[in-house]
């Protein structure tokens, strides 16, 4: 125990030490230019807000590389949560919802979509995009489920395509650039603005679910029969 | 000047979440302080890159953001998991 405590205020010592070694050069020294010229430089015609530039187009591995990281998560995190030898928990459980929840959530939920698509829209030209309207929509899908106004579905291959509605078309423009002569994710000239939304689309899509089924994994313990080979 | 009271709060907030990283016991905390150290990062990130910031900064905590929250419910699903088998949410001390 006694150990413990010396370790302890050592540790604590050495995370003020790097505070101090973080803060000091960060506050000394002039600020880089930064990448903005060649961001400007990039903008394309009917993409113009820097920050979907630079996710999309400029930076569209770490973009397509992050799907896959948030893809993977979705996976383990399906294979964790699930009920081997376990009860199954729902949301069943519990009191039912409210009268007030059941009339306002079934009627938000339309507006909720107004506003993930929105929000996807606007990206193009000011702040918004294809995680942000994800956002929006998996919250609302979490509030209806937790509402009970809608059942979780089965993990049937439906869901499971849904999931990958980010990374595949992504990964599929990634490599018709490739195939027509250029390098990986370099979008055709003119095939930009549609390939950007396309892609962007199925990330809000795969995004919003992914987020749901991350909530529902952390909150329930999921039934058996949503793996190959649970069936028989 | 604000960006020097940003960019000590972001550092602030890293180390906090190393320490916390490192010397909680219950895995619920550790997920709590690496969440807090990440916010600490974003922060200086963010302010750190001038004012309007870098775009590439935003994108990068854009990404970060959404890496985080996955990683915090894949560590909160881990810890469900590990509590379902064992009955506790912390990892056994290493044999000296």
């Amino acid at each position: 125990m006694k150990t413990d405590a010396v370790l302890r205020r050592v540790g604590g010592m050495l995370a003020l030490a790097i505070v101090a070694g973080l803060a000091h050069p960060l506050i000394q020294n002039p600020r880089h230019p930064g990448l903005a010229a060649m961001i400007e430089a990039a903008e394309r015609a009917a993409v113009t807000h820097p920050v979907t530039v630079v996710l999309l187009d400029t930076r569209a591995f770490d973009t397509l590389l992050e799907v896959g990281v948030l893809l993977l998560a979705v996976i383990a995190a399906l294979i964790l949560a699930h009920g081997e030898g376990r009860e199954p928990s729902s949301l069943d459980q519990g009191p039912p919802p409210s009268p007030l929840l059941t009339w306002l959530v079934p009627r938000l939920a339309p507006i909720i979509g107004l506003v993930a698509s929105y929000l996807l829209w606007a990206g193009a030209t000011r702040p918004g995009g294809a995680f942000q309207g994800g956002t929006v929509l998996a919250a609302g899908g979490l509030i209806l489920l937790l509402a009970k106004q809608l059942q979780p579905p089965p993990l049937k291959w439906p869901i499971r395509l849904w999931l990958c509605a980010g990374l595949l078309p992504f990964l599929a423009a990634g490599l018709l650039a490739l195939i027509l002569g250029g390098n990986l994710l370099e979008y055709p000239a003119g095939l930009g603005k549609t390939l950007i939304l396309v892609i962007e689309t199925g990330i809000m899509l795969s995004t919003a679910l992914s987020f749901v089924v991350l909530a529902l994994g952390v909150l329930l313990t999921l039934p058996s029969g949503n793996f190959p080979g649970d069936d028989s | 000047m604000t960006a020097i009271i940003y960019l000590i709060t972001g550092s602030a907030l890293f180390a906090l979440g190393l320490y916390g990283v490192f010397f909680s016991r219950h895995l619920l905390r550790k997920i709590i302080a690496a969440n807090i150290g990440a916010s600490g990062v974003f922060l200086v990130l963010v302010t750190g890159s001038g004012s309007p910031a870098d775009p590439v900064a935003q994108a990068m905590v854009l990404t970060g953001i959404v890496i985080s929250v996955s990683l915090t419910a894949l560590g909160l699903v881990l810890v469900r998991r590990l509590f379902a088998e064992t009955g506790r949410c912390e990892l056994p001390r290493d044999e000296r």
